[in-house]
């Protein structure tokens, strides 16, 4: 009798635990689901807003140092350029829709602004093969990405500020 | 003895006192973080509509120098061609760099259509010029219409703008080595080329700028002097 008791206890004990491990398993399901859903408050929006400005001083950094290494130099610079990109992107998943609907405009144009100056990497192809030599080619697109991604990045900084990033 | 006891009562009472501290401090702190000063502001829209103006003017600038550098460079090419040629390729570096923030808002135009000229709209809506509000929505199809052809005149810019400055790149690289009257002389035809896509993008900011002058015209109150 004392021994059937005993077994019905853990039974009982044993599906307890494992609805209730069911049970947190939903839980943590429902508190964390995935993909995580980007935080949109000021200290993200800030910390967004600062990898954008240090991959573009990275990036210009990268200018900098492009053109005296000829071979490796272009694909250091559309790495860099791509992670200011990727930053920027990241940046846009941090905003309010208030932010978004209203700096509708702004975000498009910085959006163009970013496909305008990736022109700037067919026009260093065009230029080497229209007989331009690679160190100019090279040395003609640092200049311009250097200064393009300046524009850009105050363009940013400005629109940052009408949108009450990080406030 | 008696002392004693009233000194026990009173620290006593202090620590009846005490056991409001923390929940006022709490409370307090609350407060604080509630008051105007601190609370977040709503984002402020942008001019967009007299900043456009601004670029484009600024993009008609870039535009002319270029092409009288490109005229400088023919003119020059018999005697010395070296500083016209250093002229041109400055230029052309401009206008590469300069003409980002015009080429960016046309593209943002062309791809938001009509809902770039509503966020205008709404911009006009919430002025704090009174008259400028009622003249905004006065004027609403007739700023609508000048809206549309703006964008068809800034869809031309965008389009002759980029082979445009693919030309002037060109130049820029064929002539880089020897700006001779040879060198100038056999890229003739490229040059011809490039002055006739650079008209024809003056001829669309020249289109841009007449209707963003008849908008700011359509929201001028009575009396006021014109913007420069």
């Amino acid at each position: 009798m004392k021994a059937i008791t005993k077994k019905l206890v853990l039974s009982a004990g044993l599906g307890l635990l494992v609805s209730l491990g069911a049970l947190s398993a939903n839980l943590v399901y429902a508190q964390a689901p995935w993909p995580f859903a980007p935080p949109t408050t000021p200290m993200a929006q800030r910390n967004a807003m600062n990898l954008v400005l240090n991959q573009v001083n990275w990036f210009q950094n990268a200018t900098r140092t492009a053109s005296s290494q000829s071979n490796n130099g272009y694909g250091l610079l559309t790495q860099q350029f791509q992670a200011v990109r990727d930053q920027y992107a990241g940046f846009k998943t941090t905003l309010k829709p208030q932010q978004l609907s209203l700096g509708a405009n702004q975000l498009a144009e910085l959006d163009a602004g970013l496909d305008i100056i990736q022109e700037a990497f067919t026009d260093y192809q065009t230029g080497m093969a229209n007989g331009q030599s690679t160190y100019t080619a090279l040395a003609n697109m640092c200049r311009v990405l250097n200064q393009a991604i300046g524009v850009w990045a105050r363009e940013f900084k400005q629109d940052c500020r009408q949108l009450r990033v990080g406030w | 003895m008696k002392t004693r006891s009233a000194i026990h009562a009173r620290i006593r009472s202090l620590r009846n006192c005490l056991h409001w501290l923390p929940p006022a401090a709490v409370v307090a702190v609350l407060l604080g973080c509630a008051s105007t000063g601190t609370a977040p502001k709503a984002p402020t829209p942008r001019d967009d509509f007299r900043e456009y103006r601004q670029i484009v003017v600024l993009a008609m600038s870039l535009v002319d120098t270029a092409m009288r550098s490109l005229d400088e460079v023919s003119v020059q090419a018999n005697r010395d061609p070296r500083p016209a040629y250093a002229a041109f390729a400055r230029a052309v570096h401009r206008l590469e760099v300069d003409s980002i923030k015009v080429r960016a808002h046309t593209q943002a135009m062309r791809a938001r259509g009509d809902a770039y000229f509503e966020r205008w709209e709404k911009y006009l809506a919430g002025v704090d010029n009174e008259q400028v509000r009622q003249l905004a929505e006065q004027h609403r199809p007739e700023l609508k219409q000048s809206f549309q052809q703006a964008q068809v005149a800034s869809q031309q810019v965008r389009e002759v703008f980029r082979p445009f400055l693919s030309d002037l790149q060109k130049l820029r690289a064929v002539l880089e080595a020897d700006p001779s009257l040879l060198r100038v002389d056999a890229a003739k035809s490229l040059m011809l080329a490039a002055k006739d896509k650079g008209r024809q993008v003056q001829q669309g900011l020249d289109c841009l700028l007449a209707e963003m002058n008849s908008m700011t015209a359509l929201l001028r109150p009575a009396g006021a002097a014109p913007r420069r």
